[in-house]
């Protein structure tokens, strides 16, 4: 009697384990890209082992969410343009459930009209979904940025070295057209050196670098014909009669674009105040703290068509722990 | 003898039993929950959500973890090549800690030679961040491969359709040339009609072209230059990198590994 209980314990022990993980992670890939495929063991899956478990968690949440998207189709609210950088995934940065952000992810969260990835990316964010923010938000500590300011490599150049090289060079070009005192300073002490290393985190020609960088591509973005065209309509249409767009969206609606930073040491967020709208409309404030002094310099460093002042709401937010503290540069 | 084997065998199974029904949001392994209470409400300003989300972040994660990564830099084990879609992030769906993945994220995760854009983030993953794996993620119920089935829109375009419709010519091409049975299928069901509409998140020819999309991409991967030139210096370096291509499933989250990886010669 007590040995069959066992028995039957054991079999359930057995079997609920096997039931416990629906993706298998011992699995055998084969290759494809040789003359003679092989099937071979997956090697040291310790680093996928973090995201199946992630993922299984994440399964977990809320499939009824996972659903609802599946059935009616994404709406996100914004655009997120971002750094490729794995420290800084919106998803994670701002514990987003999905249906959030679509986004644009590339090296130094750039963003250039003659480049068919991005304008693709903006071009079916507001035509097509309805995005009613667009957030370009670069990070200190920007590799890409970092590189800009590094002197390039000088022999021994692949092509991957071309690739990187060849993406960044609007950034170089910033270092060099910049009037904002910080990025002056670093100019000027790197002139004529052709050993430049990446700077430190915490250089401020290379902070204020990051930001100016993100400042134009919000710049850029409002000056796209995407954009451009989308306010025309609006404007067109402010006596009533809304156009219904064709895709996934409705209505064409109010789209803002805002210029954050992210600080990657400590997960702060900030708004570097030089949001712009269609022209006429109030621009809803994030509640990011801003960089005081950036927001200052905004007018004399960037052009932006329309751009209006965006008020920090505090309220609220500010009885979190943390503090939100202007950055001192 | 016999009652201390038994209860032995007792402590084990039952301990057996609790570990195989335990629910994932428990901190086994230390797993930390990244993904909001779906109970939680928040107030109808446009940015609270993400105010929010930033501050529970900021609370949850390891600050010792973010000095680390912004002191030593970034050492991420992947490179992630996935939509643009707001419902597959790839942070939100992996629960993924800060560091994990090295990110590209374009309409229909597309790679190809002409793209600087991702062309830049693959060339420094492989060669400034050594990943170790490149993950190419489609999913299901992509708006991308969706309307490369579809009848393009009508004429005259305007700069954003017309910005979509270049982007998405190469899967057009895929669709049109792929051998793979359910998309022959579908090619034939819509052969000679005017105005194909978008198709649904279940056809099978829909799905398929999803998988074959990624499957084209992995391919102009495993042969661009860059990928080549360093698995060409592979035996030299002491880190070769593998590529993927997976499947998201946007209804329940699932992920499925198609089995087209690719990786250096003689490596295992």
């Amino acid at each position: 009697m007590v040995a069959f209980g066992f028995k039957l314990l054991f079999a359930l022990a057995a079997l609920s384990s096997a039931f416990a993980h629906p993706i298998r992670e011992a699995r055998d890939i084969r290759i494809v890209g040789r003359s003679t495929s092989a099937v071979v063991r997956r090697q040291d899956g310790s680093e996928f082992a973090a995201i199946v478990e992630g993922n299984n968690a994440f399964r977990a949440s809320d499939p009824a969410l996972l659903q609802k998207l599946a059935d009616e189709g994404q709406e996100p609210p914004f655009m997120f343009l971002g750094c490729s950088d794995s420290r800084v995934s919106e998803g994670t940065v701002f514990g987003a459930k999905p249906g959030t952000f679509f986004t644009q992810r590339n090296i130094a969260n750039q963003y250039q009209p003659t480049d068919p990835n991005s304008q693709s990316v903006l071009a079916y964010a507001v035509s097509e979904l309805g995005v009613k923010h667009i957030i370009v938000m670069g990070h200190y500590g920007c590799g890409g940025v970092a590189a800009s300011i590094a002197s390039p490599p000088g022999s021994n150049v692949d092509a991957a070295n071309s690739a990187v090289q060849a993406w960044i060079n609007p950034i170089r070009e910033l270092l060099q057209q910049s009037s904002r005192p910080e990025i002056v300073a670093l100019r000027e002490s790197i002139k004529g050196s052709t050993t430049v290393e990446e700077p430190d985190i915490k250089d401020p020609g290379f902070r204020a670098l990051v930001e100016e960088n993100v400042k134009v591509g919000v710049g850029r973005i409002a000056q796209d014909s995407v954009i451009v065209n989308h306010y025309a309509l609006l404007a067109a249409n402010s006596t009533g009669t809304v156009e219904r767009r064709s895709g996934e969206g409705g209505p064409a609606g109010d789209v803002f674009i805002h210029g954050w930073v992210y600080d990657i040491e400590n997960g702060e967020v900030r708004d570097l105040g030089v949001s712009v709208g269609p022209p006429g409309k109030a621009i809803p404030a994030a509640p990011f703290a801003a960089v005081a002094s950036a927001a200052e310099k905004a007018s004399a460093a960037h052009q932006a068509p329309a751009a209006q002042n965006v008020e920090v709401r505090c309220a609220e937010m500010c009885k979190s722990k943390r503090n939100f503290l202007p950055q001192d540069h | 003898m016999l009652r201390l084997s038994s209860a032995l065998f007792l402590l084990w199974t039952s301990t057996l039993v609790l570990l195989s029904s335990a629910r994932p949001f428990s901190q086994l392994g230390g797993v930390k929950i990244f993904v909001r209470d779906a109970a939680t409400t928040y107030d109808a300003s446009d940015f609270d959500v993400l105010f929010q989300g930033n501050q529970d972040f900021r609370n949850d994660v390891d600050p010792q973890l973010l000095k680390d990564l912004a002191e030593h830099g970034q050492e991420p084990p992947f490179l992630f090549i996935g939509c643009s879609d707001s419902r597959v992030s790839e942070g939100t769906v992996f629960n993924a800690e800060p560091g994990t993945l090295f990110t590209q994220r374009n309409i229909a995760n597309r790679f190809s030679r002409e793209d600087l854009n991702a062309r830049s983030a693959v060339a420094y993953g492989v060669e400034d961040l050594h990943v170790k794996h490149i993950i190419v993620m489609g999913h299901y119920g992509c708006g991308g491969v969706a309307a490369s089935v579809a009848s393009p829109p009508n004429q005259p375009w305007d700069e954003a359709t017309t910005a979509v419709q270049q982007w998405i010519a190469p899967i057009r091409t895929v669709y049109q040339t792929s051998e793979r049975e359910e998309v022959v299928a579908m090619r034939n069901a819509n052969q000679g009609q005017t105005n194909v509409p978008a198709p649904k998140l279940h056809d099978p020819g829909f799905r398929a072209l999803v998988e074959e999309n990624v499957k084209n991409t992995v391919q102009a991967l495993a042969t661009d230059t860059i990928v080549v030139e360093s698995y060409l210096n592979a035996t030299g370096k002491s880190h070769p990198f593998y590529i993927h291509g997976w499947v998201y499933d946007i209804e329940n989250g699932q992920v499925k590994d198609l089995g087209v990886s690719v990786g250096p010669p003689g490596h295992h």
